[in-house]
Parts: structure tokens; sequence; C-alpha cells
């Protein structure tokens, strides 16, 4: 639906991502097939790789229900819902934000230019965009005591 | 589905953008129209033009593009909505496709980011015929 009265809701502040096409980047988007999960591998909380999400969401103080969850970032939205009646904040949201956010101190800027097919696919056989998703890469607590 | 996934249409949507340090111009700030011009008088590349060769009638009363084209291409009842005929047209033989060939396929090249929000939204602007 073509929602015209969104328009109103303009912030001062917007800024339009441009396609970059300077410097390297760290891979292409087709080298991440299952995107977050393909993406975010780093065993430690800081280095030069993006990472594990199990790991980033607790340094946030996320709930252990991001940990619990199997597919990435589908399970997700037993939560955040997109349409946004869920229990948390559509996801699509969220995650843009902490992707896009801060300028020249974003890692995801810098390195990967903020390309969208590193989340994104194009589904050639109703041309609908969907995010990438997989399987969690760590290991399965479900059942431990916390 | 189409409840489920919102774009804004921006009125207007100018912006420069500085990642790395370095602040970079959007060569189509207003979307389909920044890109679908009068190139020259042999070569045009309007949408005007292009759809009246593809036998499509009623352009000439829209002022918004790609927002007016709504005005009938909405609603799921079609056989494709305007989402997948647009995409389609643009993504579809990549090898082919000039969108892809010529203007590396991003999806800025139609839609934007708020960083604030953290919505993504389709660029427009008044029609160039
Ligand atoms: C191609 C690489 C890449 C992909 C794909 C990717 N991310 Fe990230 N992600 C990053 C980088 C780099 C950062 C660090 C950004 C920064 O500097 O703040 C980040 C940051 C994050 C954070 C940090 C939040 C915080 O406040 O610190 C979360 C959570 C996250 N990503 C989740 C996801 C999810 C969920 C997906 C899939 C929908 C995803 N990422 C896809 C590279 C990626
Ligand atoms: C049991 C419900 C639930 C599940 C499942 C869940 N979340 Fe959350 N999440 C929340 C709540 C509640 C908040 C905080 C309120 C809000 O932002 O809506 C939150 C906040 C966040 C934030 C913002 C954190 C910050 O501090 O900025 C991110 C990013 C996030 N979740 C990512 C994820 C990802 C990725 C997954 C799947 C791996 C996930 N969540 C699964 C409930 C959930
Ligand atoms: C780091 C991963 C990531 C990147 C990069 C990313 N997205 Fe998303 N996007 C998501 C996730 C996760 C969702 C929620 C999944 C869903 O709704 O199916 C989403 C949802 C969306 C939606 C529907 C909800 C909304 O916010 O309107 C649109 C439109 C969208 N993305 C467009 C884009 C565009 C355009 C870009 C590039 C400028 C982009 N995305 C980059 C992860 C990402
Ligand atoms: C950055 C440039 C660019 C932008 C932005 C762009 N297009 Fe296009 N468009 C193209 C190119 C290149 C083609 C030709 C594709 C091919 O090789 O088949 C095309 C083809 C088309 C066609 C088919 C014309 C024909 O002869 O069959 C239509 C209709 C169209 N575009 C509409 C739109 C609309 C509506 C928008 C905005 C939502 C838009 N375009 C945005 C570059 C662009
Ligand atoms: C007054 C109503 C109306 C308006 C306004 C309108 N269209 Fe259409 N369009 C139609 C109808 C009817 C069809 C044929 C049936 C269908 O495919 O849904 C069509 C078909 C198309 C097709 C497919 C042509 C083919 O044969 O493959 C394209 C592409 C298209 N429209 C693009 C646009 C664009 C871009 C705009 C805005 C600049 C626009 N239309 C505005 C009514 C309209
Ligand atoms: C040539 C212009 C063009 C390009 C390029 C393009 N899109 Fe779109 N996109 C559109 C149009 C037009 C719509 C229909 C918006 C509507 O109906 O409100 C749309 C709709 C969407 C939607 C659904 C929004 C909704 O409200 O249903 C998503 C998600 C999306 N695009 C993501 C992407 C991603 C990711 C890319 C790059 C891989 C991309 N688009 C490239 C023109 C484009």
């Amino acid at each position: 639906m073509i929602a015209r009265s969104l328009s109103m809701r303009m912030p001062a502040i917007l800024l339009v991502l441009t396609a970059l096409s300077f410097g390297p980047t760290a891979g292409h988007a087709d080298d991440y097939p299952d995107g977050c999960i393909s993406c975010h591998v780093s065993e430690k909380l800081s280095g030069a790789a993006a990472s594990r999400i199990d790991l980033l969401l607790a340094s946030v103080g996320h709930s252990k229900a991001g940990e619990r969850t199997l597919v990435i970032p589908d399970g997700c939205q037993r939560c955040h819902a997109p349409d946004d009646k869920g229990t948390a904040t559509a996801l699509g949201k969220l995650i843009h934000v902490v992707h896009f956010r801060g300028g020249a101190e974003n890692r995801f800027l810098k390195r990967y230019k903020g390309d969208c097919s590193f989340c994104h696919r194009m589904d050639t056989s109703d041309w609908e965009v969907v995010a990438k998703s997989g399987e969690r890469n760590w290991g399965v607590k479900v059942g431990a005591a916390d | 589905m189409k409840e489920r996934i919102r774009v804004l249409w921006l009125a207007i949507a100018v912006g420069l953008l500085a990642v790395a340090g370095l602040a970079v111009a959007d060569d189509f700030p207003e979307g389909c129209v920044s890109c679908h011009g009068q190139t020259s008088s042999e070569a045009d590349f309007r949408l005007n033009a292009l759809l009246t060769q593809i036998g499509h009638r009623w352009i000439k009363t829209l002022k918004e593009i790609p927002e007016d084209c709504g005005k009938c291409h909405s609603g799921d009842d079609q056989e494709k909505t305007f989402m997948a005929m647009i995409h389609e047209i643009h993504y579809d033989v990549p090898k082919a496709n000039l969108f892809t060939t010529r203007y590396g396929g991003e999806c800025l090249h139609c839609h934007s980011m708020n960083v604030e929000t953290g919505e993504a939204a389709l660029k427009s602007g008044p029609k160039n015929w």
C-alpha cells in the first residue's frame, strides 16, 4: 500500500544513504549467503570481524531469548514482529539503526558500505525482498540451567 | 503482507551522508525521475516516454513519482503488485539488465534509509514531463 500520510512524519534530520563506490570492501554481499550469521562469526566481543550475535546481545543486556532462537533473524520475530504489534520493536528498525547510525564510526558502513544486500535478498519468484536467514552459529543452550 | 512492511514516501529526499569521513552526494536524490531523464533529443529515458512505448496510457496527469503511480497500482488484487513489477523490471536477467550492469543495481537508487529511526523509505520527486 502506498502510504502518503507517512511522509508527514519525516524527521528534521534525514540522511539519505548513498550508494558508495570507493575503497575496498570486506567481501561481496554474496559471500554472506545466510545474512546475519554469515558475518557475525567472531568468538570475541571486539575484533576485526563482527562478533557472534548471542555475545553482542548479552553485552547490551538483552534477555536470553535471543540466544535461544534457532533461525536468525526469522525466529527473533516471535517478539520483534514486523508489524510492530509484538512484545518488542519491529526487528527491521532496530537492526537498521544499529548498522547505519553514527556515521564514520560505524563499522558496518565503513567496512561494508551499508550495502542492503548483505542482509537482504530479492526473491525472484515473486520479487519480494526478504531478509536472508540461517541457523544460529552458537551452541544449543535450551534446557541448560542459567 | 502489505501491512507487514511499511515504506515511507518522501516528498523530497535529498541528503548527504558522511561515510568513513567522506561526504558523498546522492546521484539520484529523487529516485525514479532522477535516473529516468532526457539525456538528448534522441534518447528520452523519461518514464512518460518509456511507458508510452509499451502501450501504457493515463500518465499525463500524474504529479509525484512514483507516489502517484499508486493511484492505480495499489492493492493486491492486481496480477502483480507495483513493488513486484518495479523490482522485476530492474533486477530480472542481471547480466543483461542495464540497471545492474550500468547502475550497479543499488537498492539505494530508489530507496532511502532513515538512520535515526531505522525506517526504510522510497525516494520520490515531481514528474519531469
Ligand atoms: C556483512 C556483515 C554483517 C551482517 C550481514 C550483519 N551484521 Fe550486524 N553488525 C555488523 C557490524 C560490522 C557491526 C558493528 C557496527 C558498529 O560499529 O556499531 C554490527 C552490529 C550488530 C549488532 C550490535 C548492536 C549493538 O548495539 O552493539 C547487532 C545486535 C547486530 N549487528 C545484529 C545483526 C543481525 C540480527 C543481522 C541480520 C539481520 C546482522 N547483524 C547482519 C556486521 C554485520
Ligand atoms: C522473548 C522476546 C524477544 C526475543 C525472542 C528477541 N528479543 Fe530482542 N528485544 C526484546 C525486548 C523486550 C527488547 C527491548 C525493547 C525493545 O526495543 O522493543 C529487545 C531489544 C533488542 C535490541 C535492541 C537492543 C538495544 O539495547 O538497543 C536488539 C538489537 C534485539 N532485541 C535483537 C534481537 C535479535 C537479533 C533477536 C533474535 C536472535 C531477538 N532480539 C530476540 C525481546 C526479544
Ligand atoms: C544488517 C542487516 C540489514 C541491512 C544492512 C539492511 N536491512 Fe532491511 N531489514 C533487516 C531485517 C532483519 C528486517 C526485518 C525482516 C523482515 O521484516 O522481513 C529488515 C526490514 C526491511 C524493510 C521492511 C521494514 C521497514 O523498515 O520498512 C525494508 C523496506 C528494508 N529492510 C529495506 C532495506 C534497505 C533499503 C536497506 C539498505 C539501505 C536495508 N534494508 C539494509 C536487516 C537489514
Ligand atoms: C539509477 C537508475 C534508475 C532508477 C533510480 C530507476 N530506474 Fe527504472 N530503469 C532503469 C534502467 C537502466 C532501465 C532499463 C532496464 C533494462 O535494461 O531492461 C529501467 C527500466 C524501467 C522501466 C521499463 C521501461 C521499458 O522500456 O520497458 C520502467 C517502467 C521503470 N524503469 C520505472 C521506474 C520507476 C517507477 C522507478 C522508481 C521507483 C525507477 N524506474 C527507478 C534505471 C533506473
Ligand atoms: C490511471 C491508472 C494508472 C496509473 C496512474 C499508472 N498505471 Fe501503470 N498500469 C495501469 C494498468 C491498468 C496496467 C495494465 C494492467 C496491469 O498490469 O495491472 C498498467 C501496467 C503497467 C506496467 C506493465 C506494462 C506491461 O505491459 O508490462 C508498468 C511497467 C506500469 N504500469 C508502470 C506504471 C508507472 C511507473 C506509473 C507511474 C508513473 C503508472 N504505471 C501509473 C494503470 C495505471
Ligand atoms: C527501481 C527502483 C527500486 C529498486 C532498485 C529497489 N526497489 Fe524496493 N521497492 C520499489 C518500489 C516502487 C516498491 C513499492 C513500494 C510501495 O508499494 O509502497 C518497493 C518495495 C520494497 C519493499 C517492500 C515495502 C512494502 O511496503 O511492501 C522492500 C522490503 C524493498 N522494496 C526492498 C528493496 C531492496 C532490499 C532492494 C535492493 C536489493 C530494492 N528494494 C531495490 C522500488 C525499488
